[in-house]
């Protein structure tokens, strides 16, 4: 049986471990990058190496930055007094594009979950309590996904953080602009009832 | 199979791609099922309410080669008190993880599904961890690894029965782990690994498992007995499952507030 030359196996075995790809895309991808011009590839092969290599968390919010703080923690525009608690650092891209929040920010790289074994110790809780009781932040706002795991992660932090004098809110549950209410699951309707608020 | 329908309990819920998710269900009349939700992610999925973790809910499936696509989904009980409680999470996700583990797939389970189902409704008024012990004895009833408390587990001294419980200065009650079920005396000194528990335990454990769970729940159970029957339990599960699911831990780690704040995050530091 013909199998790949050495080389080229590696390459397909250290593909395969990115998430979402299988054997076949591992295979794709591989002979792709050698069909590709080498400098191409190499180009590849440099930016993941520079990425390694110069990013790293933000001391201060746990963001990826290649500067220490991070250029969202050192604009002294932003409203220092406003921390958003959000789960990745995928979820702060999507807040700055709304432009609509000029506040500070809080990665937990996570949230709680008994089944994958993730637990408090696990994610960035106790650099936030920290954070907050410098005695400039005055609210912080829970911005986790909706789902059991991030709303017992917000519940959880609530309970932490509200004996420290803080204002603690959660961003709005409800329907999606654009939905149809005739499609709206029963939980999304009750939680946008629960949130409605006076024009 | 085709297109089926089914009522289920999503017992994992894992992100795929960029949009989907691939959960494990539960269902009454197939068993364990794994399923992938396309474009659940989104906002704007109408799927998404129905897919929710530990969700009771009815679906529509296409059945695939290796997992099956969810086309049509509508929740009827999603246990949104689970998330307000760190103690409850717990529980739940022992008792999805425990069943996750548990069992095979595609194996019709239905009495395992109505107890899955009864312990997550009971979860919002019961004590989270009593309501454990319950569901991990039934649910070794239910896959038939009950443990044997009547008469001795060798099955040569008829007539020996385990001493009831209040019965002053009767000693410990022998429970051998490999041979699930305990032991006459005689057996005991011959027996590695036996393992004592008190009568009051196995009065307990009997209790849990001939009585309804609903009724169960109500039970008022010392704290010793809760404790040994938690560690009994735990090593049965291990021993016979082959399984020592992460959620225990998760559960563990709730109770023991110590550690919690060892770990800096109950206490904030000064």
């Amino acid at each position: 049986m013909f199998l790949y030359p050495e080389p080229l196996a590696a390459l397909v075995e250290s593909l395969r471990k990115l998430p979402g790809i299988g054997p076949k895309t591992a295979q794709r991808l591989a002979l792709y990058l050698l069909h590709a011009p080498a400098i191409e590839a190499e180009g590849i092969a440099h930016s993941i190496l520079e990425a390694r290599e110069k990013i790293f968390l933000c001391s201060v919010c746990g963001n990826f930055t290649d500067v220490d703080p991070c250029v969202l923690c050192q604009d002294v525009s932003r409203d220092q007094s406003l921390v958003c608690v959000v789960e990745s650092p995928r979820d702060i891209i999507a807040f700055e594009r709304t432009r609509d929040f000029r506040g500070l920010y809080h990665v937990l790289h996570g949230v709680l979950s008994p089944i994958d074994g993730i637990g408090p110790s696990d994610l960035k809780i106790a650099e936030l309590l920290q954070r907050v009781q410098g005695g400039s932040v005055k609210e912080v706002i829970l911005a986790l996904n909706p789902n059991v795991e991030g709303g017992a992660t917000s519940v959880y932090l609530s309970q932490l953080l509200k004996p420290l004098n803080l204002r603690v809110t959660r961003i709005a549950h409800g329907l999606p602009v654009g939905g149809d209410l005739e499609f709206a699951d029963t939980a999304t309707l009750s939680r946008s009832f629960l949130g409605r608020q006076e024009l | 199979m085709g297109i089926y329908k089914e009522e289920a309990i999503v017992l994992r819920s894992m992100a795929y791609g960029e949009t989907d998710r691939i959960l494990t269900l539960f269902t009454r009349g197939a068993g364990k099922v794994a399923a992938i939700a396309k474009g659940v992610r989104k906002p704007s999925s109408r799927l998404r309410g129905a897919v929710q973790l530990f969700s009771h809910t009815h679906l529509v499936l296409y059945a695939g080669r290796t997992l099956d696509t969810i086309t049509q989904g509508d929740a009827d009980e999603t246990f949104g008190f689970i998330e307000q409680d760190l103690d409850r999470l717990a529980a739940a996700s022992c008792f999805t993880e425990l069943i996750d583990r548990l069992t095979m797939d595609k194996q019709p389970l239905p009495k395992l599904f109505q107890l899955l189902l009864a312990a997550l409704r009971s979860l919002e008024g019961a004590d989270p961890d009593l309501l454990g012990r319950i569901f991990e004895a039934k649910l070794l009833a239910a896959l038939g690894y009950q443990p044997q408390l009547d008469g001795c587990v060798m099955g040569h001294h008829d007539g020996w029965q385990a001493p009831a419980s209040g019965v002053v200065d009767v000693g410990p009650v022998w429970f051998s782990i490999e041979r699930g079920g305990v032991l006459c005396p005689d057996c005991a000194a011959s027996c590695s690994g036996a393992l004592p528990l008190s009568p009051a335990t196995v009065a307990v454990l009997a209790y849990f498992l001939r009585t309804p769970l609903d009724r169960a729940v109500r039970a008022r159970v010392e704290q010793r007995s809760r404790s040994e029957l938690a560690s009994f339990l735990r090593s049965f599960i291990t021993y016979h499952g082959d399984v020592r699911p992460r959620s225990w831990q998760f559960a563990g780690a709730c109770k023991d507030k110590a550690k919690l704040a060892t770990d800096g995050v109950l206490t904030p530091p000064a």
